[in-house]
């Protein structure tokens, strides 16, 4: 099931994907199945690291999980939206919790959450994930 | 009889022995001769002056009268203010007789005076109390005719003197019916009746009238003194303390809570009938005797023993019958300075409330089980998605034959069995639960021993663990095990909670109070804090922040084991400030030890083990 390295189709460079999940098993999980399909993961443990290799890196999709200790997925989103240079990013916010649990948009929330590109329900299947980038990554280009 | 013995006696004694005081002037107005009685109350007089002597005058006096009587010869009477010996003034009558010669040339006068001071005050003094009296008073002649009227007549009626007096009084031209004043003409008595009438003002007024005959036994009565006293006042009042009184009645008969009092001779005279209901006794047998206990908590009599003034008592126990029945209750104790006047309680019927009570926290207790079993499925999500993982590299390194694909795979497998096994051992003992030992306990003591547990493992960590305990809270019904087991995840997440700080070092403080009859125990630190999120969920799933460290069992357990206590668990969290973590836990709601509460669902939540 070894797929081709995922490229953008204009530059023929391989997609870059940033996995933010202060789970490190769930974190190492994602960036193998991104590997095996062609993409170029890094794993990032909490918002900060993850926003420092956002900022350097340029990804074309970030994997964030939502629940974090010290700052939130959540949080994290909420930087890169209000970063000029990063702003448009693919976000893909990933987390147990319930698309329509407070964190993500339901009542009680102090600010509104800002738009992510895809929201994926813990563990998200191999097919899912893929998908989710790919698409996430495809709406990228077409902007 | 000799009557020379008598005319002897007369020239020698009398002078001397008559009441009066005694005075012989020549016609320059000298007192030539004067009795001792003269002599006791004017000192010397030989050879002075009768104005000197009287008055104190240095010239005879204006309108002098024994001039008079030295020069017509008449005998004079006169009222005169002389000054005494010690210079007090008095009041006398004078009587001033001439002493002829021959011819009826009046060389001397003779002066003999009555000391009236005494008889002057009483009628000073009778004046005052017929004008100053706080009641009408009214001298009535035999038509009824106001003859005199006392100050308040004049000023409250007008000056009617010559008037009859149920003109006055009631403005009316007819006799009242039931007369006083004529039966006191009639029979010499005194009488007292009551009266209605009406004001200057047209107000109407209410009397009681007494009349008095003015006349000495025996003799005709021409006058009556009659007095009316207006008691319009004392009326309104007495029929003003009948209505509080019923109002007073309708509120105690009425009152949901049971009342009841007791006189100053401590027999019991108000049982309501909701403290008849709550007694399970009839008012009748209650009322009237002096059995307190049946009434009052133990702790009342207490302080009415100890002579103390009153008692609220939030929870305490009444003997009924064969059972003991929870009420609340106030009491207070009636004083005037030491006398007792009586006392009053108020009894609430607590059995209903508590009922509810009991209600409220087992249901409580199944929303805190509703959530335990949606946490499960994160905690379960999270080790799964491990253990896809493990399985996915290790697949991938045996499909590809890449080693290192296949090592990262193992780890992440071998870690996520080691987790799932820890998990699924504390899933267990949180899904069995252990049976709390609820005993009277000591918090601070639990707070110190978990204090004592964390500080040496967290000092070498450069984490300094401190207590603030208050002092002198009483021993409570805890399950001191459990408590343990609370305050060790709160120090242990907070000693966590510093060294995932950017800073180095971190403090961590353990509080108790009492406050409002609440216990309250507070685990501080200023450590990495969390944000809004996180706060959420904390104590709603297996939540855990640490990565492998954690299974998110520690917080679940907190809030099982505080809501099985009553209690309530609260975070104020900053992201890079510090957390507080406060458990709240109600003396009022705190379960019983074991035997005295019947043992109820209220320590089972889980269901069957």
């Amino acid at each position: 099931m070894t797929a081709g390295p995922r490229s953008d189709r204009s530059s023929g460079r391989a997609l870059e994907v940033v996995v933010v999940d202060d789970e490190p098993d769930v974190a190492t999980y994602f960036a193998a199945v991104l590997e095996r399909h062609g993409f170029v993961p890094h794993v990032a443990r909490n918002a900060t690291e993850g926003f420092a290799l956002v900022k350097g890196l340029r990804p074309d999709v970030v994997c964030i999980d939502v629940v974090m200790p010290e700052e939130s997925g959540v949080t994290l989103l909420r930087r890169i939206r209000d970063d000029a240079e990063v702003r448009d990013t693919p976000v893909i916010l990933v987390s147990a919790l319930k698309p329509d649990a407070p964190p993500l948009g339901g009542p009680g929330q102090d600010a509104p959450v800002p738009v992510a590109e895809a929201y994926l329900e813990k563990p998200p299947s191999r097919e899912a994930l893929i998908a989710a980038v790919e698409r996430a990554a495809a709406s990228r280009r077409r902007s | 009889m000799d009557t020379s013995a008598v005319e002897a006696w007369i020239q020698s004694h009398l002078f001397e022995q008559v009441p009066q005081a005694l005075a012989v002037l020549d016609r320059e107005y000298r007192v030539v001769m004067a009795n001792q009685r003269l002599t006791g109350a004017f000192g010397d007089w030989a050879g002075r002056r009768c104005y000197d002597v009287f008055k104190r005058r240095v010239s005879r006096c204006e309108g002098c009268q024994a001039a008079r009587v030295f020069s017509d010869g008449e005998r004079r009477t006169t009222d005169e203010v002389w000054v005494d010996r010690e210079g007090r003034h008095g009041h006398h009558v004078a009587r001033l007789v001439p002493v002829p010669n021959g011819d009826g040339w009046v060389g001397h006068v003779v002066i003999m005076a009555t000391d009236v001071t005494e008889r002057q005050s009483l009628q000073r003094e009778h004046q005052i109390l017929f004008e100053r009296t706080p009641c009408y008073v009214a001298v009535l002649d035999r038509q009824l005719k106001i003859v005199r009227a006392n100050e308040l007549l004049r000023q409250t009626f007008g000056d009617h003197v010559g008037r009859l007096c149920h003109e006055v009084y009631k403005r009316s031209a007819e006799r009242c019916p039931d007369c006083p004043a004529l039966r006191s003409f009639g029979d010499g008595r005194v009488h007292t009746a009551q009266s209605a009438g009406q004001r200057q003002d047209g107000s109407l007024a209410r009397y009681v009238v007494t009349t008095a005959p003015l006349a000495r036994a025996g003799e005709p009565v021409e006058h009556v003194i009659e007095i009316l006293h207006d008691v319009t006042d004392v009326l309104e009042l007495k029929a003003q303390l009948v209505r509080e009184r019923h109002l007073l009645h309708s509120i105690v008969d009425q009152s949901f809570d049971g009342i009841v009092a007791t006189e100053a001779d401590g027999r019991i005279a108000i049982v309501n009938p909701a403290a008849e209901t709550l007694l399970g006794v009839a008012a009748e047998e209650l009322r009237g005797s002096t059995c307190l206990d049946c009434v009052y908590p133990a702790e009342f009599l207490a302080v009415l023993d100890s002579r103390g003034t009153s008692c609220v008592l939030p929870e305490t126990r009444i003997r009924v019958g064969e059972d003991d029945i929870p009420i609340r209750f106030a009491g207070v104790v009636l004083r005037d300075e030491e006398s007792l006047l009586g006392t009053a309680g108020f009894l609430q019927d607590l059995r209903e409330h508590q009922r509810l009570e009991r209600e409220k926290l087992d249901a409580e207790r199944l929303a805190a089980v509703g959530q335990t079993v949606a946490g499960l499925a994160h905690g379960v999500k999270n080790i799964l998605t491990g253990l896809e993982g493990g399985v996915f590299l290790v697949r991938w390194g045996l499909e590809d034959d890449r080693r290192d694909k296949i090592q990262q795979g193992w780890e992440i497998l071998d870690r996520n069995f080691h987790k799932i096994t820890t998990f699924v051992r504390e899933f267990l003992n949180f899904a069995k639960g252990r049976v709390p030992v609820v005993a009277p306990t000591d918090l601070n003591q639990v707070a110190r021993e978990v204090a004592e547990l964390y500080r040496e493992a967290a000092r070498e960590r450069n984490v300094e663990v401190s207590t603030e305990l208050e002092e002198g809270i009483a021993a409570a019904n805890l399950d001191a095990e459990g408590i343990h087991t609370c305050l060790s995840n709160l120090v242990s997440n907070a000693v966590d909670a510093c060294l995932a700080s950017d800073r180095k070092g971190g403090r961590v403080v353990l509080r108790s109070r009492e406050r409002d009859g609440c216990l309250e125990l507070e685990v501080e630190d200023d450590g990495c804090g969390m944000d809004y999120e996180i706060k959420r969920k904390v104590f709603t799933s297996f939540f855990s922040t640490k990565g492998t460290s954690g299974t998110g069992l520690g917080l679940l357990v907190t809030k099982k084991v505080i809501q099985e206590h009553g209690g309530t668990v609260d975070i104020e969290s900053t992201p890079g400030v510090g957390s507080v973590f406060r458990i709240v836990m109600p003396r009022a709601r705190l379960p019983q030890p074991e035997g005295e509460d019947g043992g109820d669902g209220r320590r089972n939540g889980h269901g069957p083990t």
